[in-house]
């Protein structure tokens, strides 16, 4: 007999939930491939350890951009892996409900659920991210109260009003972790002359990136490739650098939850100021954000408890009751 | 004889017509108890099973927000 899964297909990660058992994988949504043959060499972890060691022929790609499917094939077959290692066979076909951004596209949520079932799934239904967040991070959703949610994730930011079960007001831009790290790579490429990798500029985001100032901060050292000599080179770059770097995105970020707090109904708008909002997903952690949207919203702002896994326990907790919360689901409310 | 198979194939046809309507709209009551089934699947003590599964989370490896796509080295 099948369990029936829950699958949150992150632009950066992914994460399985299994009906009964919970969480059984969580692993980067990276598949190696040779270039040549098209033959899948590794996924996840494995994958993401090929990254920069490989021989020209293998590449490692990550098929999801922007939350969205940009290799409807490599997708496929990444997802096939996965089922078929949380023993998904020919024989056992789960139900499974998948995690998508609620800006998805009509094409692209058809891209999700064919990918799905293609790959072994008996039925997939699809679930928006800051639903299954806020289910996830165990806001009194039941309630007749608003609860907001700001979910960032690697390629997209969402924010939803939700109460009494259901989304109230919701708004979503295609910016996430990853448009931070490529701000790093181009500030320091533009004004210090110097090439870094996206694994330097994530590291660089996670050692003194800020969204707002924040006490003990310190400069971070940063070696690349001089552009003009064309040989190792190492500066100094300050948290108030990288703060300038990627106030773009971070701006964008906030903008899009403010532009929710706009959309939501008076009547909850009160709850807001009593409750807070809260802030899940990876690019949550990003020292400073939570203070940046408090500051420019006049709205508290709480770090979820399990900001990385949330979205996915939520989805966890539709499949555990599927038929009760059957009016989740994307499909059901077309 | 044949008046009590009529008879017999009348009812079938009464009992069938009334299963099939009474099937077919859903009485006002209907989609009240679901609303409130969905509500009970959200609350808080409906979710705590889930959330238990969790710490399933922390014998796993703490993986890095996000990596790099396509080999990019900077150049």
């Amino acid at each position: 007999m099948a369990r029936d899964l829950a699958i949150d297909l992150g632009t950066a990660n992914t994460l399985v939930y299994m009906k009964g058992r919970g969480i059984v994988l969580n692993e980067p949504s990276v598949i190696a491939l040779n270039r040549q043959t098209g033959e899948v060499l590794a996924t996840g972890h494995e994958a993401w350890h090929m990254i920069g060691r490989t021989p020209g022929y293998i590449v490692a790609v990550r098929p999801l951009r922007g939350g969205a499917i940009t290799d409807f094939d490599v997708t496929e077959r990444m997802i096939r892996l996965l089922l078929q290692r949380v023993g998904v066979s020919r024989f056992t076909r789960p139900k499974v409900v998948i995690c998508v951004p609620s800006a998805i596209t009509e094409v692209e949520r058809r891209a999700v659920t064919d990918a799905a079932r293609r790959a072994g799934a008996a039925d997939a239904q699809l679930i928006e991210q800051p639903m299954a967040a806020a289910i996830g991070a165990q806001l009194p959703i039941d309630e007749p109260v608003g609860n907001m949610v700001i979910d960032i994730g690697g390629g997209t930011s969402e924010t939803a009003v939700i109460s009494l079960g259901g989304i109230v007001a919701l708004e979503a831009v295609r910016v996430g972790s990853f448009d931070i790290d490529n701000a790093i790579q181009n500030y320091v490429r533009r004004e210090h002359g110097i090439a870094i990798g996206e694994r330097t500029a994530e590291e660089i985001k996670v050692a003194i990136g800020s969204a707002a100032q924040t006490p003990d901060e310190v400069d971070a050292e940063v070696s690349g490739r001089d552009l003009m000599m064309g040989l190792p080179k190492t500066v100094v770059l300050t948290p108030e650098e990288i703060r300038y770097a990627i106030d773009d995105v971070v701006s964008q970020i906030v903008q899009s939850v403010v532009r929710c707090l706009a959309k939501a109904p008076a009547e909850l708008a009160q709850d807001f100021l009593t409750r807070g909002m809260y802030l899940v997903g990876g690019g949550g952690l990003l020292r400073g954000l939570a203070e940046r949207i408090e500051t420019e919203t006049q709205v508290p702002v709480r770090m979820s408890q399990m900001p990385l896994e949330a979205v996915v326990l939520g989805a966890g907790h539709c499949v555990e009751n599927f038929s009760a919360l059957r009016g989740m689901f994307m499909d059901a409310r077309r | 004889m044949v008046y009590v198979l009529l008879a017999v194939v009348a009812i079938c046809v009464v009992v069938f017509a009334v299963l099939a309507t009474s099937r077919r709209t859903p009485s006002s009551n209907d989609s009240v108890a679901d609303f409130q089934r969905h509500l009970n699947a959200l609350s808080p003590e409906a979710r705590r099973h889930t959330v238990e599964n969790y710490p399933d989370m922390k014998s796993m490896e703490t993986l890095p927000i996000e990596e790099t796509e396509e080999l990019d080295d900077g150049t």
